[in-house]
């Protein structure tokens, strides 16, 4: 069975936009509220256990680490909102190279990150009709 | 926190997100989510014993 194509809709973007600026979010509105909340859940725990070890967050300007840098900032976008309020507040911020495990702290938040981009590109796609 | 530890809570949480967008339904969920989750964690073991022979 051919499926609905509504992928110029703009309620694809909106549900797209909406998972990414807040985890899950994107799912919840579309009535699909445990896999949203089970999804930024995974998405803010990652996050925090990134941020607790002492990970820090990258922005896209940033050049500490040559154009990685830059990239690495790409992905710590993926979190939308959480990310801007980390930014904004100071939140894991600052590189801490005398913890043991930073580095993988920002490993996790470039996952979580990710992974966001994963379930709003889901999002996207239920929105449109290209998935069940 | 221990590095086990850490590789169990980062293959726990992608396999989560994974399973939800990989699969549909709850069954097909949770195998595909174990699956993913199974694979990091011994791919983890498998990179850890070899590093363990390369001395540098």
């Amino acid at each position: 069975m051919e499926r609905p194509n509504r992928e110029g809709s703009p309620n694809a973007w909106v549900m797209g936009i909406l998972a990414w600026l807040v985890p899950g979010l994107g799912h919840v509105a579309q009535g699909r509220v445990i896999k949203g909340l089970a999804g930024g859940m995974a998405v803010i725990s990652m996050f925090i256990t990134g941020a607790y070890i002492g990970g820090h967050i990258y922005s896209l300007p940033d050049t500490s680490e040559g154009l990685l840098s830059s990239l690495f900032g790409l992905c710590d976008i993926g979190t939308g909102l959480v990310y801007l309020a980390a930014r904004m507040s100071g939140f894991a911020l600052s590189e801490q190279p005398q913890r043991a495990m930073s580095e993988y702290g920002s490993v996790f938040l470039m996952v979580a990150g990710l992974l966001n981009f994963i379930l709003a590109l889901d999002a996207f796609d239920i929105s449109a009709g290209r998935k069940p | 926190m221990r590095h086990f530890t850490l590789m169990i809570l980062f293959a726990l949480l992608v396999a989560v997100v994974f399973a939800l967008v990989g699969r549909e339904g709850e069954s097909g969920r949770l195998r595909y989510g174990l699956k993913i989750f199974t694979e990091f964690v011994g791919v983890g073991f498998a990179l850890a014993w070899l590093l363990y022979w390369i001395p540098w």
